[in-house]
């Protein structure tokens, strides 16, 4: 688990203040759509995922392996990013694709998120 | 209820909520037992156009603990898949459903059976078919035929069912919940001084004509039983951690682990005994940190309040829990199984660790001539030993609860007369649509037209 997060330049909601109207959330709300890791996937991809992918069918003999872990898939490239700023500021964030969370701490990026929404 | 609705969270989330599970050596099949849990509580059978199917977005998991540390052993894992076959039309079906490829049935669903065995997962089926629901005559002329098309078996002498099942389990929901007024006794009750009932009533089965949706597996016992022949069972549903609902889909979308929402071992544990402020709390935690909730098996609420509600009537159950002696008894049942010594030729205990889970000795050959209040009635082939389908959980867990059971850990203690015999007055004739002789033993859905 990282504790200082490597993020491609964020998505600057300032560029697009409509967007950023629309997406308008309390502090401690799901954020969606924030770029994290290479692929930097943004709202475009996002909208781009079917129904199917957000209830993934089994693959056998898959390495999950444990109770309470589906046999699938961890995070498809497709899949869209959930961020949760759940504490803007210690700048905590959780990052969820398909079956996968990992938690990050990063002021900066807590700070840009905070920003975008207020 | 036996765990319908028991919580406040998962009360808002019916396709997560569990609300039976059974485990028994199968009375057919005596080298194999049955699970069973059932989720979606109170169907109405009319309940269309969407009638009631399986969350694509849920991990439904029956577990087996086999050697006594409350973590499973070995899991099974549901995972359900909507096929609509046609998106033009308002109808669930566009003519009679003869057959589970019938093209007259517009949404199906289907699920995969994964088996986790000591880390080791394994996928035994895909793509299986459940049934349609019961929705009428004209629909679904042939339900017992269709769901017998569902009954799927599977190599390794599995046998696997999801899908629609009429209610097994009855209760006097309406006077329970109407402060504890059992209608066989309501004279007897304080009725808080308004004087309503001068007469005692029949109980009256809340549950008689509604549907489940069931998971149902066979499997031998060589398969399950490593060590102990004692079977700890229960179930669970999780969802994932993030629901957005995308309006520009039009839909949820679901991230992240998976994380348990409902979870269900002995009838009425959630229910009865933990209070309100923890069940959501319950509902996330496995068996094996069951101990943080024991002092509530040790120290039920309901028997403090059996006294207050039935004055005089009660008074040995009463002295009881002014001592505040920790009930031992329900311990055994609920927590530990009861060890050997306690009940001549019978045990079904798993060790020390404090966990709620159906504790089956697979051992006990199915009775020829089964007693619905099982071990209590002399029937060591049912309740506490795992759960048959037509069990009368209710009455048992009241007369355990009033005392009728301390005797087994203190043999000085004097139940009152009435412990043995407090009911909500029903029994399993109560379930109009009976049980099945076997597999998957609920009987035949409740069918939308005959019961509106």
């Amino acid at each position: 688990m990282s504790t200082q997060s490597h993020i491609d330049p964020p998505v600057d909601p300032s560029a697009d203040p409509a967007s950023a109207q629309e997406q308008r959330m309390s502090r401690r709300s799901v954020l969606r759509g924030a770029a994290v890791g290479a692929g930097a996937i943004g709202l475009a991809t996002v909208a781009g995922i079917t129904p199917a992918l957000a209830s993934p069918r089994p693959a056998s003999r898959t390495a999950a392996g444990k109770a309470g872990t589906p046999a699938a898939a961890s995070a498809a490239s497709a899949d869209p990013i959930v961020v949760y700023l759940r504490d803007a500021a210690s700048g905590e964030l959780e990052v969820f694709a398909g079956n996968t969370q990992v938690r990050l701490h990063d002021p900066a990026m807590a700070a840009r998120l905070t920003r975008a929404v207020r | 209820m036996s765990s319908h609705r028991e919580a406040p969270e998962i009360s808002k989330d019916p396709v997560a909520d569990s609300t039976d599970v059974y485990a028994f050596v199968s009375p057919d099949r005596p080298g194999t037992v049955t699970l069973i849990a059932n989720y979606i509580p109170l169907q109405g059978p009319a309940g269309g156009p969407n009638f009631y199917e399986f969350g694509d977005d849920v991990l439904y998991e029956i577990h087996v603990d086999n050697d006594g540390d409350g973590q499973p052993d070995i899991t099974y894992q549901f995972r359900f898949r909507t096929q609509l076959r046609d998106r033009d039309t308002f109808l669930y079906n566009t003519g009679p459903i003869l057959s589970l490829d019938s093209p007259n049935w517009n949404s199906r669903q289907f699920y995969s059976l994964t088996r986790i065995r000591h880390g080791h997962t394994q996928t035994l089926a895909q793509d299986l078919a459940c049934p349609p629901c019961n929705i009428g005559p004209l629909s679904t002329p042939d339900y017992a035929q269709l769901a017998h098309e569902a009954v799927h078996h599977l190599p390794g002498g599995i046998t696997v069912f999801a899908g629609q099942r009429a209610e097994g389990f009855y209760v006097d929901l309406g006077s329970i919940f109407d402060l504890a007024n059992l209608r066989p006794f309501q004279t007897l009750h304080n009725q808080f001084g308004m004087h309503v009932f001068s007469h005692n009533a029949p109980g009256v089965n809340a549950t008689a004509a509604v549907n489940v949706h069931s998971i149902a597996i066979q499997v031998p016992i060589s398969a399950l039983v490593e060590q102990n022949p004692v079977l700890g069972v229960w179930t669970s549903a999780s969802r994932q951690r993030v629901q957005v609902f995308d309006a520009a889909l039009g839909t949820n979308l679901w991230s992240g682990p998976f994380h348990q929402v409902s979870r269900l071992g002995n009838p009425l544990f959630n229910e009865v005994l933990v209070p309100l402020g923890r069940k959501d709390e319950w509902n996330m935690q496995p068996p094996s940190d069951d101990k943080q909730f024991a002092s509530y098996v040790a120290h039920p609420e309901l028997a403090g309040l059996l006294p207050v509600l039935y004055p005089g009537v009660f008074p040995n159950l009463a002295k009881l829990v002014a001592a505040g002696t920790a009930r031992a008894d329900l311990e055994a049942i609920l927590l530990t199984g009861i060890p050997s010594g306690i009940v001549p030729g019978f045990q079904n205990f798993t060790g020390p660790v404090l966990a709620d889970m159906l504790r089956l000795n697979t051992t006990i050959a199915p009775s020829k001539k089964p007693n619905q209040l099982g071990l209590i009635g002399g029937d060591p082939a049912g309740f506490p030993n795992g759960r048959r389908v037509f069990d009368d959980v209710v009455t048992i867990e009241l007369r355990a609860i009033a005392g009728v059971t301390f005797p087994l850990v203190n043999k000085s203690f004097k139940p009152d007369a009435a412990a043995g015999v407090v009911t909500d007055g029903l029994t399993a004739a109560s379930v109009p649509s009976g049980y099945l002789s076997q597999f998957p033993y609920l009987g035949v859905p409740y069918s939308g037209y005959n019961t509106p």
